[in-house]
Order: structure tokens, then C-alpha cells, then sequence
């Protein structure tokens, strides 16, 4: 777990050191092949594993819950900062 | 849009594979996608920290709009960790990990299948991909009923790319510098968030 966030902020200081216009566009394209390797090996384990095909409308359920209530808090939060912007006049 | 389309491809493919086993063994003991897993993070830590214009984007704003991420990442999970109890196949920290992907689906799905397995992996893949595309259809809603910043708070992450142009037509042209800085902030913060709670 550590690791892994030691390895993004090595990622971070080495970007600042070599900032160029060039790069930054650079790397923002190789993340997307990158990603589409690791959703590909995602994509073996789900179809390797029968207990997941075999239950997709649970792990639905699931993720609809999660979701509602992501939505929900985040649209209050959202509600709350634009009285709060609104009355204090940061916002039209 | 194609990129979405690329993706959906892509775990359709590799599901193909692993249904029929045309992969032996390939998530047995020499997993690769752990290896290239940390690339894609040092990869990331390089583009974020090469990015000198967002910081110089973010420095013209007024300092009040900061805290608008913060809100995005702190309600959304308040919100789930209201939630949780319901989802009871889940322990919190397990839902807040599929909470902490603010919709950047393909980012929070691989980090998640990693370190928790792909059934949790499925349930981030399918949460967030849900989550953007409620923003899409829901944003004049949230305008209407719950003011200008809740769409972009709801965005989360995709605020910057995938639903900029939904926010921009609902919330007007102004919101679009708010809603990259949105994107930005939280999109920096998933793999902290997302390892986080996946290691609680």
C-alpha cells in the first residue's frame, strides 16, 4: 500500500524536475494504454471467477447503493457550498 | 465517447479470455498487472507533478473555490458511510474504497482488483461508471433542486473531462474553471483515497 503511494510521489518530484509543455502531453497518453492493460487483466479475472458471473445482480445492488449514496451526500455538500458562496457573493 | 467505447472493449475482450481460459494461469502467482500497476502510478505521479499550468490555473481563481474538491470528496463519503450498513456484503471501509473512486471508474476499478479481489473490483467498476453517467443524465435535476455547484460535486473526478460539457450547458460557461479544478483536485486525490481505505 505504501509502496504504492511512494512510487506516485516519485512519479510527482521527478515530473516537477523535468516540466516541459512536451511531456506533460507525453504522459497523459501513456496512462491511457496502461490502464487499458491493467482493465483487460481485470476483465480475465472476472471471467475466470464463476462466482462473480453468477452474481452480477447482487454486486449491482451493491454498487447502486454505494452510488446513492455518493450522489446524495455530494449534492448536499454541493447544495451547502453554493448557499454558503452565494450569500458570501464568491459566486453569481 | 471512444474512449469509453475502448474500455468497454477492452474488459469485454478480457472476459472472453477468461471465460474460455485462453489465458492459463495469467492471475495465478506471477501476476503481471501488480508490476505494471506501480508504472501506471509512476506514470500518473509524472504527469500530475509536470503539470506546472493547473497550479498557475488554480492560483488566478478565487481562493474560495478551493474548497469545493474538498466538499466533493468529503460528502461523497459522508453520504456512503451512510449507506454502508445497507450494503451489508461490504465492510465500511470496503464501500468507502468503491466510494473513493468519484467516478474515475477505470483508475479505482484496477486499484480495487488488486488489492481486494475483482468481485469488490466489479462493484468499483460498475458504482462509478454509474455515478458518471448519473451526472450526465441528472445534472439539470441537481441545477434545479440543489444549486449550480451540485452537479460538479456529484462529477467528481470526470468533472474535467467526461461531463465538462454537461456542466457547462446546465451550470453556465463560468462553472467550467471550477469544475476543471474539481476534476484535477479530486482525480489527484483517488489513489491516495482509494489505497487508503482498501488497506483499513
Amino acid at each position: 500500500m505504501i509502496k504504492l503511494i511512494l512510487t506516485m510521489l516519485a512519479g510527482i518530484i521527478i515530473g516537477k524536475i523535468i516540466s516541459h509543455k512536451k511531456t506533460t502531453t507525453l504522459f497523459s497518453k501513456i496512462i491511457f494504454p496502461i490502464v487499458l492493460i491493467l482493465l483487460f487483466f481485470m476483465g480475465v479475472a472476472i471471467g475466470d471467477n464463476e462466482v462473480i458471473l453468477n452474481s452480477f445482480s447482487s454486486l449491482g445492488m451493491q454498487a447502486f447503493i454505494i452510488t446513492m449514496g455518493a450522489v446524495a451526500g455530494a449534492s448536499v455538500g454541493g447544495f451547502l457550498v453554493y448557499k454558503l458562496l452565494l450569500k458570501y457573493k464568491k459566486i453569481r | 465517447m471512444r474512449s469509453s467505447i475502448i474500455i468497454f472493449l477492452t474488459i469485454a475482450a478480457g472476459i472472453f479470455c477468461g471465460v474460455y481460459d485462453l489465458i492459463p494461469d495469467f492471475m495465478g502467482n506471477n501476476d503481471p498487472s501488480m508490476i505494471i500497476l506501480y508504472i501506471l502510478l509512476f506514470v500518473v505521479g509524472l504527469s500530475l507533478g509536470n503539470d506546472t499550468e493547473i497550479v498557475e490555473k488554480i492560483k488566478t481563481q478565487s481562493p474560495y473555490l478551493i474548497v469545493i474538491p474538498f466538499v466533493t470528496i468529503i460528502f461523497s463519503l459522508l453520504g456512503v458511510l451512510v449507506v454502508s450498513p445497507l450494503v451489508t456484503e461490504r465492510s465500511i471501509p470496503e464501500s468507502l474504497a468503491v466510494g473513493s473512486g468519484f467516478a474515475y471508474y477505470s483508475l479505482s476499478s484496477v486499484l480495487i482488483t488488486e488489492y481486494k479481489g475483482a468481485d469488490l473490483g466489479v462493484v468499483a467498476l460498475m458504482s462509478n461508471i454509474m455515478r458518471e453517467v448519473f451526472v450526465l443524465i441528472a445534472a439539470p435535476f441537481l441545477v434545479k433542486y440543489f444549486g449550480k455547484i451540485a452537479p460538479i460535486c456529484c462529477g467528481g473526478a470526470t468533472t474535467m473531462d467526461s461531463t465538462l460539457p454537461i456542466i457547462t450547458k446546465t451550470c453556465g460557461n463560468e462553472f467550467a474553471i471550477i469544475a476543471i479544478i474539481n476534476g484535477v483536485v479530486v482525480d489527484f486525490c483517488v489513489p491516495f483515497l482509494v489505497t487508503y481505505f482498501c488497506g483499513i
